[in-house]
């Protein structure tokens, strides 16, 4: 059981995508990503103190959220998805491929697969018995040479019928509160990114199993988030996900492009791993405080190194290829040494006169 | 990032320390325009994944700040009680009719001068907790009618506090970093501007540029936010909490007791550690030897009459005649779309006023105007007058710099820098060479003010070879009157530009909505 | 000579005319025209104006710059032998005797009249007789709350606009009413549209008069309606004479058998600079003096003419930019060439543009980067040519570039459309072979 839920844990491809496309061009992540060797571990190898992490109350949270949501047959769920439009008056019935160790009926993601195929076959065939929820319904992206298949837990399909054939609608559900127009932005491109793969690696499903003229996969999903104050869910409709699906198969490709140009890893021991990743050229820029343990230690090298980037990144390419060091010595007054430095120097010298700094 | 910007992030970096924002000072701070009981410091942390507080920590800046907690954050009542214990303090401090004498007293007709209260935050989740207060109680039903209605209190002071807080130039809801990423240029990246801590240690430790950036290196690997270490989460707390639970569960008082005052010891230090940073941060500004700018004084007048209009008033039920009747906004959005529409125009209007009021005084912010192409500063070369009947037009020709940037246009009005009561009006724009940029402009007000030797009449042909900084004047009058018209439906075309809205976003849930009866009763 | 196709455009555009004019004349309470670019949008609410006039109606017009009610008023005394009363803000700048000028509300007659006003100074008057219909003109850089003031001038709406161009700027922070259903910001069609009022009048122009043939498949995928050109293929051309000698060259050379072609610069290992690209400043004057020296002749709808300065004009989407090409432009030039920003050449044209790609420079773009508006206008500003002058990553970073959908809540995904349309515009240029390596 162990084993198989390591794994199930390995397969976990859709997190290592998001975690490379956070910062692609840096060869560290892109090692990181493609190999599964999770940054924190290279942070302890190299004697640091790993800082991101997840609050236990956090996970219990969203548990908490997923049970309240499809408990009783989804009947909370389908209840707000009918008041928002996505599903007709009249709809019930929930599909829960969810693990049993998340409260779900399957034991493995395996099996979870399977039913989740079945299920969208019976579709097709007589959609008045389909149950107007899938919970967990799995799907995959296949892998490459160095990537293994992704294999993807969809938060929540709503299925009904549509003019002539059934419709599929992604739903990510997320305990993100709901602020209208105050809503944290970067969840939800989190959100959205997330619904978009999943909505590519439907696509892919459904193609593979002959499916593509018979149901319609919405271009549009819904977000499943929580509101401040209340138990309630806030559904909203409507959401955009047709760019987020194209991200999703380009970064999918340029991802497998990138694993493909990686040195190989001598052996596949944890310390060979870890050192593949600690050797690996970096590329530091501010948005990696955001979610990688190692960002300090990378900006502690870019800042001895004279990188722009420890001042922000269009520090970059104001300075061009002189570096910080250089271009403090220009401003105490050294000579410029290149027609690079020299126009450096100019600009910097406007700027300041411009802004009554000279 | 603009190259100014990066000039000056350059020099601080080249410095090793921050350097000053700006000749002036465009906040006003304890001791300065306010005093210190005229603010309040809060800090809130709270579970992971919930969004209701764990805890608050307030006080006025330079005492010790008051602490409370509750040991188990999912339990809403727990939260509710220990949210009205602060309620009261907020509102007094708002001056809320029922906390504040001072507050009682106004009427529709007189509105009494009153010093302006401000609440600072650590930093900007600390400004989402009073969104989700304002969300959570905005219409609760939890407990006596008599606390439900301090907590609904409370939640309309957050929400407005909230609201305020994103109105431009206003001096109400101080954010402690947005305040001092606006007053100093750090040697870092904006991200990292986020982090109180890390600003608080560069500014005030001393030494060489190694001592700021360790120490601040240091500073940043304390949580700031409301959010938790999740580290510090898991490991000790979660256990307490649980311990907490089972405690709750078996009903055993004495673990009850103990296990709270454990969680409260440890949540007392995170939240005292973000109250006293927001001090700090307050301690510092006050020790900056910059002046004032003499522009807040007015931003201050602003946000004291946004603060009448927009919370006091509404507290008091008072229509007013300006602003719309006295209905209170959801926390979520304006559905009413007049109501939208005078909110967008008042912020509209705040954002001129925040920009065009503050640059008389501050020479660094004149500077990067007309570096961006939005003021003039040159030379008058010509004095005119060309007489229509009884009155007399005066023209100016300007000379400027013909490399920097232009934005501005024919029709666009200007005044002299430290002088908007005389207005000028481009009526034409001329290259002359590559150097030189030639203006012309019509003096359409204060023509004849004569206060020497700063200001001579315009006509005065003693200006000639003067160098004249001309900026944009105030014009947040025009936002202003239309944050009005548009709450007249009585005209032709109300059936469509004031019709109710059908289709999405037109349905709030109860609990969060606005009454729109509040509002049609206009 | 008109072709089968002329005639079918013309056909049909007469057709939506009549049926918008009888609308107006009948009383018609509302009606919304999408137009592209260069379409006659503003000669159709010219047209209708007159109608409206001649059948003794008191008829407003909303523009939303000064520029474009001078401008409209001078087209209806030239055009339409309709007399306006211009009302202003302030009669100093105006000077016109075709027409009368007013600043006083109660100087505007009661009777049937046309008087022409920005949106602005119709949205602030007091003590306003009502009109008998109120014409928009570019109507969706109005904003919903701007909207708002104009019901006071009439109950009878015209909006006439293009939904592909700049949306109306806005300097504060709207996060509040995202989620309100007329959010104050948004342009005002769009609210309209999307909650339509059973008597709407909805129309479409069918076909841009001003843009070459080609140039509409390049433009295309900012709209979401079809159109054509008038123009046929290969008719408006820019023909340079003599032998090319470099990329520059090769670059005009190709506008006799395409109007849009783009010029580049390899991009800086360290990445191009910050805001003021004087390579490429200076490439975009080069491509100008090119023109002239090598005695360009242009096909702009009416026949081959040499080109004169004054028929070239560029634009870059930031100031700091433009300010760069002045200053390398002589000042003879500088007196002819008109340079400027995206949002102050909407609504002109020229035979020949040239505009520094908006993207150039941009190694990660953001949102407002890969907006589309200021693209689209550059790309729909010229008669016959277009040369677009940028860094040669353009292709790279829109390749490798994964958006994120940062929008509120329930909007649409404009960093992703931007994302995609930016592709499809550079793609359509690598397809038809006209992307050519430049020199300074």
């Amino acid at each position: 059981m162990v084993k198989r839920q390591k794994d199930e844990a390995r397969r976990d491809t859709r997190r290592r995508f998001e975690q490379w496309v956070q910062n692609p061009r840096c060869e560290a992540n892109t090692v990181s990503a493609v190999h599964g060797i999770q940054m924190a571990a290279v942070v302890k190898h190299e004697g640091g103190r790993p800082t991101m992490g997840q609050s236990q109350f956090a996970i219990a949270r969203g548990h908490q959220f997923e049970r309240t949501l499809f408990k009783r047959d989804a009947t909370v769920l389908i209840n707000a998805l009918i008041k928002s439009g996505i599903l007709p008056t009249g709809s019930s019935g929930l599909a829960d491929y969810r693990l049993r160790i998340h409260g779900g009926r399957c034991k493995t993601l395996d099996e979870a697969r399977t039913q989740t195929a079945s299920l969208l076959k019976s579709a097709v065939e007589n959609i008045a018995r389909t149950p107007a929820v899938i919970a967990g319904a799995t799907v995959s992206i296949p892998g490459g040479v160095m990537l293994p298949e992704a294999l993807l837990v969809i938060d929540a399909i709503a299925i009904r019928p549509g003019a002539d054939k059934p419709e599929l609608i992604v739903g990510e559900i997320k305990t993100y509160p709901d602020r209208g127009g105050h809503t944290d932005t970067r969840q939800l491109s989190t959100a959205r990114a997330q619904a978009g793969v999943y909505v590519h690696a439907l696509q892919l499903v459904v193609k593979d199993l002959e499916l593509t003229e018979a149901v319609a996969i919405q271009q549009k999903g819904f977000l499943v988030l929580s509101r401040p104050g209340s138990n309630q869910p806030s559904i909203r409709a409507g959401e955009d996900l047709h760019y987020q699906t194209e991200r999703a198969r380009t970064g999918f490709q340029l991802l497998r492009d990138a694993a493909e140009k990686l040195p190989q890893i001598k052996d596949q021991s944890a310390e060979s791993s870890l050192e593949a990743v600690c050797k690996a050229e970096v590329f530091y820029q501010e948005t990696c405080l955001s979610f990688c343990d190692r960002a300090s230690v990378c900006r502690q090298r870019s800042t001895e190194n004279g990188e722009g980037s420890v001042l922000g990144n269009d520090m970059v390419r104001f300075l061009g290829a002189t570096s910080l060091h250089r271009a403090v010595q220009l401003l105490d007054g050294a000579t410029p040494t290149s027609e690079t430095e020299r126009d450096l120097l100019r600009r910097i010298t406007d700027a300041r006169q411009r802004i009554g700094l000279s | 990032m603009t190259s100014e910007q990066a000039v000056r992030r350059l020099l601080a970096f080249s410095a090793g320390k921050p350097l000053p924002h700006g000749t002036t000072l465009r906040v006003p701070t304890p001791n300065r325009s306010l005093g210190p009981k005229d603010v309040l410091v809060v800090a809130f942390v709270r579970m992971g994944g919930e969004s209701s507080p764990w805890g608050i920590a307030f006080g006025q800046p330079g005492r010790t700040p008051k602490v409370l907690t509750v040991p188990e954050a999912r339990t809403r009542d727990d939260v509710a009680d220990m949210i009205a214990s602060f309620a009261p303090v907020l509102l007094t401090h708002l001056r809320h009719p029922k906390f504040d004498s001072a507050g009682a007293v106004i009427t529709e007709e007189k509105r009494p001068d009153m010093p302006l209260r401000q609440l600072w935050l650590p930093n900007r989740s600390h400004l989402d907790m009073l969104h989700y207060l304002a969300y959570t109680y905005h219409r609760t039903r939890y407990g006596t009618p008599e606390r439900q209605e301090l907590l609904q209190s409370l939640a309309r002071a957050c929400g407005w506090l909230f609201r305020e807080a994103h109105r431009p130039g206003q001096m109400v809801t101080m954010i402690a970093t947005d305040v001092l990423s606006e007053a100093y240029t750090f040697p870092t990246d904006d991200i990292r501007q986020g982090h109180l801590g890390f600003l608080v240690a560069w500014l005030t430790t001393r030494g060489r540029q190694a001592v700021r950036v360790k120490a601040a290196d240091k500073a940043e690997g304390l949580s700031m936010s409301t959010n938790l270490d999740p580290i510090f989460e898991n490991t000790g707390l979660a256990k307490a909490v649980d311990a907490f639970n089972e405690a709750r569960s078996n009903e055993d008082v004495e673990s009850i007791k103990r296990w709270t005052q454990r969680i409260h010891k440890s949540l007392n230090g995170e939240l005292k550690r973000r109250w006293e940073l927001t001090d700090s941060a307050i301690t510092a500004l006050e020790h900056d030897r910059r002046r004032e700018n003499y522009g807040v004084k007015r931003l201050i007048k602003a946000s004291q009459d946004e603060y009448y209009r927009q919370y006091l008033r509404i507290e008091h039920k008072f229509e007013d005649i300006e602003d719309g009747p006295p209905f209170t906004p959801s926390p979520e959005t304006d559905r009413h779309p007049a109501a939208a529409g005078s909110r967008y125009y008042v912020h509209l209007s705040s954002d001129e006023l925040q920009n065009q009021l503050l640059v008389h005084d501050d020479p660094e912010m004149q500077a990067e105007l007309i570096a961006t192409g939005k003021a003039l500063d040159g030379e008058i070369v010509d004095v005119s007058t060309r007489t229509e009947g009884r009155k007399e037009h005066v023209f100016w020709k300007i000379h400027t710099n013909g490399h920097l940037p232009l934005r501005l246009r024919e029709g666009a009005l200007l005044c002299p820098v430290g002088n908007e009561r005389r207005q000028g009006e481009i009526l034409q724009i001329d290259q002359l060479n590559a150097q030189t940029n030639r203006f012309v402009l019509q003096i359409i007000k204060g023509k004849t003010l004569h206060e020497p030797p700063k200001l001579i009449r315009a006509n005065d042909r003693a200006l000639l070879g003067s160098r004249v900084i001309l900026v944009p004047p105030p014009m947040d009058g025009i936002a202003r009157r239309k944050s009005r018209s548009i709450w007249n439906r009585k005209v032709p075309g109300s059936w469509l530009t004031h019709s109710t809205p059908r289709g999405p976003n037109t349905s709030l849930p109860d609990a969060i909505s606005e009454d729109f009866n509040e509002i049609k009763s206009r | 000579m008109p072709t089968k196709i002329h005639r079918q455009l013309e056909t049909y555009i007469s057709q939506r005319t009549s049926e918008l004019i009888d609308y107006v004349l009948e009383g018609g309470r509302l009606a919304v025209v999408k137009a592209p670019p260069g379409s006659g949008k503003t000669y159709l609410l010219m047209q209708c104006v007159k109608a409206a006039r001649k059948a003794n109606q008191r008829v407003a017009i909303a523009t939303q710059t000064r520029a474009q009610s001078d401008d409209i008023c001078r087209r209806l005394v030239s055009e339409f032998k309709v007399t306006p009363i211009r009302f202003a803000a302030n009669s100093a700048t105006l000077n016109d005797s075709n027409f009368q000028i007013t600043t006083n509300a109660k100087d505007l007659p009661s009777g049937p009249c046309v008087v022409v006003a920005t949106s602005a100074k119709w949205g602030l008057v007091s003590h306003l007789s009502e009109f008998d219909v109120l014409f928009v003109d570019e109507a969706w850089q109005l904003a919903w709350a701007d909207f708002m003031l104009l019901g006071q001038v009439s109950d009878r709406f015209i909006l006439i606009g293009d939904p592909g161009q700049i949306p109306p700027v806005v300097s504060i922070d709207t996060s509040r009413w995202e989620t309100s259903p007329r959010a104050p910001h948004h342009p005002a069609p769009e609210h309209i549209l999307r909650e339509p009022p059973r008597d709407l009048l909805s129309l479409d122009l069918p076909a841009t008069r001003r843009l070459p043939a080609d140039t509409v498949d390049f433009i295309k995928p900012f709209y979401n309606f079809p159109f054509k050109a008038f123009a046929q293929p290969g008719e408006r051309i820019v023909e340079v004479q003599g032998k090319p000698r470099d990329g520059i060259d090769t670059a005009l050379d190709c506008l006799a058998n395409g109007s849009v072609v783009a010029l580049t610069l390899p991009t800086p290992p360290e990445g191009p600079p910050l805001e003021d690209d004087a390579e490429i400043a200076q490439l975009a004057v080069n491509v100008a003096k090119r023109l002239v020296h090598r005695d360009a002749k242009v096909n702009a709808g009416s026949g081959i003419q040499n080109i004169q300065p004054s028929d070239i004009g560029l634009c870059a989407t930031h100031r700091v930019m433009n300010t760069a090409i002045e200053l390398r432009l002589t000042q003879k030039l500088r007196r002819q060439m008109r340079v400027d920003t995206p949002e102050r050449w909407q609504g002109l044209q020229l035979p020949v543009m040239i505009a520094v790609h908006p993207l150039s420079g941009v190694v990660h773009p953001s949102d407002f980067d890969l907006q589309t508006g200021r693209l689209c206008v550059m790309a729909s500003r010229h008669q016959a040519g277009l040369i677009i002058v940028t860094r040669d990553h353009i292709g790279d970073t829109l390749d490798t570039h994964l958006p994120l959908a940062e929008q509120p809540i329930g909007r649409p995904d404009i960093s992703g459309q931007g994302h995609y349309q930016n592709t499809q515009f550079w793609n359509q240029l690598l397809k038809l072979d006209r992307v050519v390596v430049g020199a300074t």
